[in-house]
This record gives structure tokens, sequence and C-alpha cells, in this order.
């Protein structure tokens, strides 16, 4: 299977610098035979949830390379309901970046950027992404919605994006302390950046429509949450990908149907899961999934399990869906991505107590410098909290950043010490 | 009276002054990043860096920051945990310059004026206020430009001493420019609104939304070219260097330092070959007569060889040596020298003219002139071969590519920074790891059946992956074409960065390996010669340039 994807992943390069409409075609189709397979056959140890998230992500997918007149580009932390209820499909470029890395299509899109003269050191999802649109490969957007939460690569990408394909780009800017004025200030510019999708498609997006779509947000947080409590005493197996499909549940597409319909599967599979056992994680930030080593460690294994990443639950918030726009707004200032490196540790001990997690990964993805930028004070306030923390450095979606073997090894160490800690035998 | 720091254009330094305070800039480039390292992250950006190391040494006390990046706002996380500082704020400041921004921009001055006026115990002084803004100068001759990233002092300093043109230092914080308030407005809210306004109302910097008001900074008509500088690991400033490089109509040259003392030092030598390529050729020729029998020498003192080329009053060549360096660049030189001359049968006083090239060139006593090895690879090409416009050149240490104008002028240079993927090092580190000799991997490459990508660009995990890829029984030829094509792939990406044109010429110590030119061409999609002299290609225009030193 992984020599048929490597195979697929050249060819798209390779077609990309021919004839990108018809690389956009083979890639569309590529990501319907798998969302196929995910249907039908998706592995025998993939739960129903897991299956879900990741035919629901694999459609958001291949909605936008489909269907280019109603494709929106939206930073992954956008609250997106307002394009779900107007019937677009919003695509994300961590999302992109992601899957054009599991295709393992990432190189020549990589090398296209640093020749375009972008720094080397910049983030590698928003890299790949950069390059794929600029190759072609990505559709022209109707607009490019985007927010200044967490990572400064959105304000670069998406203002160089939205001048290369000479669209509407609106940025909500989060300020970066978290209060109920900048609630209100959010929620104003999300109020404003309705109007001008509403002024792109011509049509008006019904309010009422809008807040049922954001009870299903709400509503999904919820079970998620709740998932998250019972999860602590429970054992789920499950995959490294499966968590970064999650995030894309739970952001981009949270307000669908099918987002409540995961979290309401989650809960119920949560009743019938066995009790917990072995080494559990909490994995901060991005997953590199694409290093096998590494998914040998945590993939579909009782002695060891990822059991939450915060990359799924750092805005959840109560809100009132009655008041959509404030809804919204709070789930993207009360982000725990938003304000001091602090509240993201803190929110990560928090969660950590929640799952019962023995340990905490800090995966500092290249180019993420909130993520690095934190990464000392993360071990220090996570150990004096009594959790053990690895940090690792890594890429989430580049192998020519290499170093797999380190990663599992160090990965390997840490989990031989929360064994021998645990008492367990290592 | 302790200083109060600050890193930001944003700042609100008058309301600072005007509270008691004495601020300054923070630019301090330090030896290494040992202390900021053991609180924070090696590959946070190196301004970042600097500001938590120059706080860790206990060199500032009042540190005012801004969020203007995830780095500074990491820096300042750190430092509130380990700083030790009597004064540490991190002002919030919007991406957008529209009314609401205003008002939250006033809000946030408030708050920054309650908590300073706190620490230092004084009020605010309306006269201290109005006298604390500075007037804003503007260019009124012929002048460069260093953008992008901020310069720290040190590095300033050597960009000012190599270019032959006065150097105006318009990165990050050095643009500020705030206009003083109008004198009918006294009330404090009222000043701090007006205040607000015009901080946002500055000429942006690439964290605001809006940048379009930076083309003032590369539109002025005295400007003669740009020097444009990044910090490693700082995303913000690449992205304009990217459109820049479409857009600009005068000379610019790209340099990237990690903001220690050390990476000024660096620096020189690209510094030093922007400056050759901005002064007019009549400028560099002599005026005096040399003495001796007219032959002319140029040295190449590489990191692998040094290169040794004579030529006489008709510039044919009589003599060409190309040596190991070993230890010492200037005993390599002499070693190199004395056997040219033998070669040539010369005495070292028919020598009419020496110049120098090469990372080994401030070190050799000898010579009449040194000149970078950018200006005489392009010169040593142009002669070799008239029609080439682009040369790429690998050698030891490092690569790059060099546009030249049909004179052999250099229009645009770039190199590869820090880093041994790419270069001839990467390839002896490969050939050791295959037991092979370097003509061996020249050829062994040729004949591979399967394609095989290093995806590592990282020597270190490219030589992990060809261990690897030797264990999965992989054939060495299949193995040396992958490597082959992964420094193709890397030396191609500089040339487009360039914006390279045909014809394309190959030099340096790899154009000797068959493959990787071949490979190089492939990509191209275009011709790319090599000529027999391809290696000494240095030495000769340096030799070139000492003829023209004889008036």
């Amino acid at each position: 299977m992984g020599e048929i994807v490597t195979l697929f992943g050249e060819i798209v390069q390779k077609q990309c610098h021919k004839n990108p409409l018809a690389a956009r075609r083979l890639l569309r189709l590529g990501y319907r035979a798998k969302k196929l397979q995910l249907m039908a056959a998706p592995g025998k140890n993939t739960t129903k949830a897991a299956q879900m998230a990741a035919v629901q992500t694999m459609t958001s997918m291949i909605a936008p390379l489909a269907h280019p007149e109603r494709a929106a580009m939206a930073s992954l932390f956008l609250p997106c309901e307002p394009l779900q209820v107007a019937g677009l499909y919003p695509y994300s470029c961590e999302g992109f970046g992601c899957f054009l890395s599991g295709t393992q299509a990432e190189q020549a899109f990589l090398r296209y950027a640093e020749g375009e003269g972008l720094p080397e050191t910049f983030c590698s999802y928003h890299k790949i992404f950069i390059g794929a649109a600029e190759q072609g490969l990505m559709p022209k957007p109707r607009f490019i919605l985007n927010t200044t939460l967490a990572c400064d690569a959105n304000l670069l990408t998406f203002r160089r994006l939205a001048e290369y394909f000479q669209v509407p780009q609106f940025v909500v800017d989060v300020p970066y302390e978290p209060s109920e004025e900048a609630v209100a200030y959010v929620a104003n510019q999300l109020r404003e950046m309705v109007r001008l999708v509403e002024g792109q498609i011509g049509r008006s997006i019904p309010e009422d429509g809008l807040c049922q779509a954001v009870a299903r947000s709400q509503k999904s947080m919820e079970q998620f949450q709740r998932y998250m409590t019972l999860r602590a005493d429970k054992r789920i197996l499950g995959e490294l990908t499966g968590e970064m499909f999650s995030a894309f549940a739970l952001h981009t597409l949270l307000g669908t149907p099918e987002t409540e319909a995961y979290t309401s599967q989650c809960l119920k599979e949560i009743d019938r899961a066995p009790s917990a056992s072995g080494v559990r994680l909490l994995w901060m930030h991005t997953t590199p999934f694409w290093v096998e080593p590494l998914r040998k460690v945590t993939d579909f294994n009782p002695d060891v399990q990822v059991v939450a990443c915060d990359m799924c639950f750092e805005g959840f918030v109560r809100a009132d869906p009655s008041r959509p726009y404030d809804a919204m707004a709070r789930r993207v200032v009360y982000s725990a991505f938003n304000g001091p490196v602090s509240r993201r540790i803190q929110r990560g001990i928090q969660a950590a107590r929640q799952v019962r997690a023995d340990g905490v990964v800090w995966f500092c993805h290249w180019g993420c410098k909130h993520t690095l930028g934190g990464a000392q004070l993360a071990k220090e306030q996570f150990e004096a909290a009594g959790l053990p923390c690895l940090v690792l450095d890594g890429d989430g979606c580049d192998r020519s950043h290499g170093g797999e073997g380190q990663l599992a090894t160090r990965m390997d160490a840490f989990v031989e010490m929360l064994r021998a800690e645990k008492g367990e035998r290592v | 009276m302790s200083k109060t720091w600050y890193i930001c254009k944003y700042t609100p330094v008058e309301l600072l002054e005007a509270l008691g305070g004495d601020c300054q800039v923070l630019d301090y480039m330090p030896e290494d990043f040992e202390l900021s390292d053991q609180v924070s992250h090696p590959n946070l950006c190196g301004f970042g860096k600097a500001v938590i190391q120059a706080c860790m040494e206990g060199r500032v006390k009042e540190l005012v920051l801004v969020n203007c990046c995830d780095t500074i706002r990491s820096a300042y996380d750190v430092l509130l945990a380990h700083g030790k500082l009597d004064f540490l704020y991190l002002m919030d400041m919007l991406h957008c310059g529209d009314a609401c921004a205003r008002e939250k921009t006033k809000g946030e001055l408030l708050r920054l004026a309650k908590a300073y006026a706190d620490y230092k115990g004084q009020p605010f002084q309306p006269q201290r206020f109005r006298e604390a803004f500075r007037p804003v100068s503007c260019p009124s001759e012929p002048y460069l430009s260093v953008l992008g990233g901020r310069v720290g002092e040190e590095l300033f300093a050597v960009m000012e001493s190599s270019m032959p043109l006065p150097v105006r230092n318009d990165t990050c914080v050095h643009n500020r420019s705030v206009c003083p308030p109008p004198e009918d407005l006294t009330e404090f809210e009222g000043l701090m609104d007006w205040y607000a306004g015009e901080l946002l109302g500055q000429l942006p910097c690439m964290r605001m939304t809006d940048t379009a008001g930076r083309k003032r900074l590369y539109q002025d008509p005295h400007l003669m070219g740009v020097i444009y500088h990044t910090v490693k690991f700082c995303d913000y400033y690449g992205f304009e260097y990217a459109q820049l490089r479409r857009e600009l109509d005068v000379p610019m040259l790209k340099v990237e330092s990690d903001y220690t003392l050390q990476s000024s030092g660096q620096l020189r030598t690209r510094l030093e070959a922007f400056a050759e390529s901005l002064a007019p050729q009549d400028q560099r020729r002599g005026t005096r007569q040399m003495n001796g029998n007219g032959y002319y020498v140029g040295i190449d003192s590489g990191s692998t060889s040094t290169d040794v080329a004579i030529l006489d009053r008709d510039r044919h060549i009589v003599a060409q040596v190309i040596l190991p360096t070993g230890a010492g660049a200037a005993a390599g030189a002499e070693r190199a020298l004395e056997q040219a001359l033998a070669q040539a049968g010369l005495k070292p006083s028919d020598i009419s003219a020496t110049v120098t090239t090469g990372y080994g060139r401030a070190a050799i006593q000898r010579g009449d002139k040194s000149i970078t090895e950018i200006t005489c690879h392009a010169k040593g090409a142009h002669f070799l071969d008239p029609e080439v416009r682009t040369i790429i050149d690998i050698g030891g240490q490092d690569s790059k590519v060099i546009r030249v104008d049909e004179q052999g002028n250099v229009i645009n240079f770039v190199m590869n920074d820090k880093c041994a993927a790419g270069t001839g090092r990467f390839l002896e580190l490969m050939a050791r790891t295959l037991e092979l000799s370097m003509d061996e991997m020249s050829t062994a490459g040729l004949s591979w059946k399967e394609e095989i990508t290093i995806s590592s660009m990282c020597t270190v995990f490219a030589e992990s992956e060809v261990v690897s890829l030797v264990a999965q029984n992989k054939s060495r030829a299949d193995i040396i074409h992958g490597l082959n094509e992964s420094v193709a792939s890397k030396t191609c990406a500089l040339c487009r960065r360039l914006g390279g044109e045909p014809v394309y010429m190959m030099t340096g110590g790899v154009s000797k390996n068959q493959g990787v030119a071949q490979a190089i061409q492939r990509r191209l999609g275009a011709e790319l010669r090599i000529s027999q002299q391809a290696q000494l290609n240095g030495a000769l225009g340096a030799a070139l340039f000492a003829m023209e030193l004889d008036g």
C-alpha cells in the first residue's frame, strides 16, 4: 500500500508541473478512491467514530477540488458555520498540507515555495499549501478568510494567496488578552465577515440557520468533552492520523450534522469500551503521522495510547447558541492558543487530569514558533503538576526534515520511563 | 537612571518618556545564545533569542515589548518566568489600523501608562511628551537602504563600511516615524486617542494586515540599491523579499543572519561582492603603472583547493595550478604560486600585479588587491565564454548562483546559508559512506535503473537515509543517482530564486561530477556549459582584475 501511495504522490507532483488541472483531477480521483476504501474497509481495528471522522474529512477535501466555484479558503481556527450554512466548502491550509503529505506529494511543493524565496524555516504545512496553490493544484477560491490566532504564518500565507488569486480576503483580528471586550470586538468582525461573504455569493446567510449550526457546534463540543471525561477509565485504540481527523472535524467542520454525529458516536463507543490500560499520553500540537517508527509506538497499541490532543479541544467553551456571533467569537478569543502560553499549558494540565494521562508529549513542529517558544515552560509546568513531559522536535508533514529514528527512540524511551513509573515491566 | 528598552516601532516611546522613562532600542547582538537556549528553544528567531539572552545576562532591567510576532510573545512568556526584570510589559497591538483598532490601542496606551506610572512613581508630563518626538529624516542624496528584518548595530556598521554609498537602516524598529501632536490638543485622553492613531498610522511593518504603505521604503528616487536582511527563523520578511525580487528595479542583495556577532563577519564577503557590483567598472581600473614584465596573477584561496592562474599581456593562460589548501591559506597560496611560476618559467619579479580572492583572501599578505570570489567568478566565466549569463558554482563548502550581464558584471547573486547540503562536502561525506572515491562517485550514478528520492536535505539525516538504503539492498548506482538529484534540486531552487537565465555555466569542483551536472541540466531544461578551466574560474577572474589594475 505504501508503495502505491508513494507512486501516486510522485505522479501528482510530476503531472502538476505539466498540467495542473489534470493533477487536480487525479488527486480528486485518488481521494475518492481513498474515501471508498475508508467507507468499505477502514481496517479491522478502526472504530466507527474514527471511520466517521476520516470519511467526513476526506469528503471535505474532495468538495473544493470538485466544486471550486463554491470553495472558500479558511484558516484552521476560523469559525466556519456561516460558510456551511451558505453551502460553501471551506478548505484549510493545515488540512491540505496534511493530506498532501499523507499522499506523499509534498516535496515538489516545498521546493517550489523555497525556490520562490520563502524562508526554509517557515511552517511546512503553509509551504506545501502555497506551493500547491501557486502550482495550480488547489482551486482558486471565491475568497479567503483567516484569523490571526496562534500562528503568524496565517497572516503571511493568506495575504500572499489573496494577492496571487486576486480574491477578497478578510482577516479576523483576535486581541491577545482574552476578555469580554475582546469577544465583542471579534463578534463584530465576524458580522462584517459574513456581510462580505453575503456580498460575494449574492444572498444572505439566514440567522436561524446560523443559530442551528452554532447549536450543533456547542452540542458537539459538549459531547466531546463528556467523551474525554469518560475516556479516563476506558481504553480506545486509535492512530495518530485519527487525532488530526478529529481536529478537522472539531474545527473546520464544527457545526455540521456530521461532526455532531461523530461526537455522538464517540460517546456510544466509550460506554462499550474496555477498562483503561497501558501508558496514556496527552499529545500537544499536530501529529507527525508520516513517521512510521513513531506510528508503531502509538497506533492501535494496547500498551501505548494517545488519549487526547490539544488541537481538538483548545477552543471548547460554553456559549449561548442563540447569540451565534458571540458564541463563535468566544471560541476564538478564549482559545487555549490565545494569550500567554501558560494558558495553553494550564489547559493541557486540566485535560491531562480529565483523561488521566500518564505523560505529555509537547510536539515542536518545525516552524511553529508558538509551540517552540513555550517548550521549556511546558516541560517545567507539566512536570511541576506531576505530569512527565517529553519535548519532541520534528515536522508534522515534511519528510525531508527526517529524523524518524531519533523521534521514535525518544518516544520509546519516554514510554519506558512512564512504564517504569507505573510499576510495569519495561 | 536605568534605561527602559524597547524593540518595536509601535512602542509608545514618547509616552514612556513623559512618564519619566529613558528609552532605548534594544539591538544587542550576543556572542552566543547559551542562556537563551537554556530557557527557550534554539529554533526561535535569532532576534527573539538575543532579547532573552540580553535579559538573562542582566543587561536589561526594564523592557516594554509589543506582541509583534509568535517569537516575541514567546520571549515575553519566558522572561515572565525566568527574566528577573524590574519592569516587563507586553503591549497588545492589533493588526489593522481602523477606528476599532484605534479605540483598542488607546485602551492599551492607558493601561500601559498606569502600569509604568505606578512603577516610575511619576505623573504624566505634557511638555516632556511633546519634546520626546524626534524629527524624521528623509533621503536627499543617493543612498542604499537596508530593508527587512531588524539589523543590529554591529552588522549595520559592517554594511556601512562595505558600501560605496551612504546606507540607511530602514529595518523594523528603525523606520519609526511618529509626528508631534497638534498644539491645541492638551487633555490626556484626547492626546492618547490621537497618539493611538499616529502610532497605527506609521509606515506599516509586515505584521500588519495592510502592508501597501511599505512601498514608500523602496520607491524613493534617491534609492540606488537594497540590502535585504532576514533573521534566521523570522518568517515575516522572507515574504516581502519574495515580492521585491520581482518588483524592485534597483540592485538588491539578500543576506540572512542569526543575530549573533559572528554572523556579521560571515556576511562580509557577500556585502563586499555587492559593493563591487555597485561600483562603476572604470572605478575598479588602476591608474598607476605596475612594475614587472606584464604577467598577472590570480590566486583563489578556497576551502578545499587553492588555485593560481597566470596570464600574459595578451590574456593567454601561461600557468594554472590547483593544490589542496591544507592547514593555512597563506602557506597554501605561497606553495601554489611557487609551482605556477615554475610551470611558466617565471621569476617573482616578472609579475606586474596580483589579485587574491576566495575565503582565504584576507589571510594572504601577497597581492595588490583582494576581490570577492563572486565578482571574480563572473569575470572568469565571461572570459571563458562571453555568452554566459548565469553561473552555477558548487564548491567545497558553499554553492552559489551568479547572474552576469554582457560585460561580465554581476547583476545579482545568491549563496546557500551555513549548510553543507548541496555542496561538495555533502557529496564527499556520501562518497565516504558508500566507500567510493570522488571520481567513482562522479560516474557511478549514470547507470541508474530505479528512481530513489533522498528526501532528507540535512547532511546528517541524508547519511542515515543512505545507510538504510544500503541495508535495503538498493543498488549503489540508484542511491548515487538519488544523491545527485538531491544536490541538483537544492541548486536549481537557488537558481530559480535568482531568476537564472540561459546560457548557464557550471564552475567549481563539483562541475567535474558528471552525475550532478547532468541532473542539473535536466532540471534546468537548458544546456549547462562546463569549461575545461571550470575549477580555475575564480583565479582566472582574479588574474583579469590584476591586469585591469595595471593602468
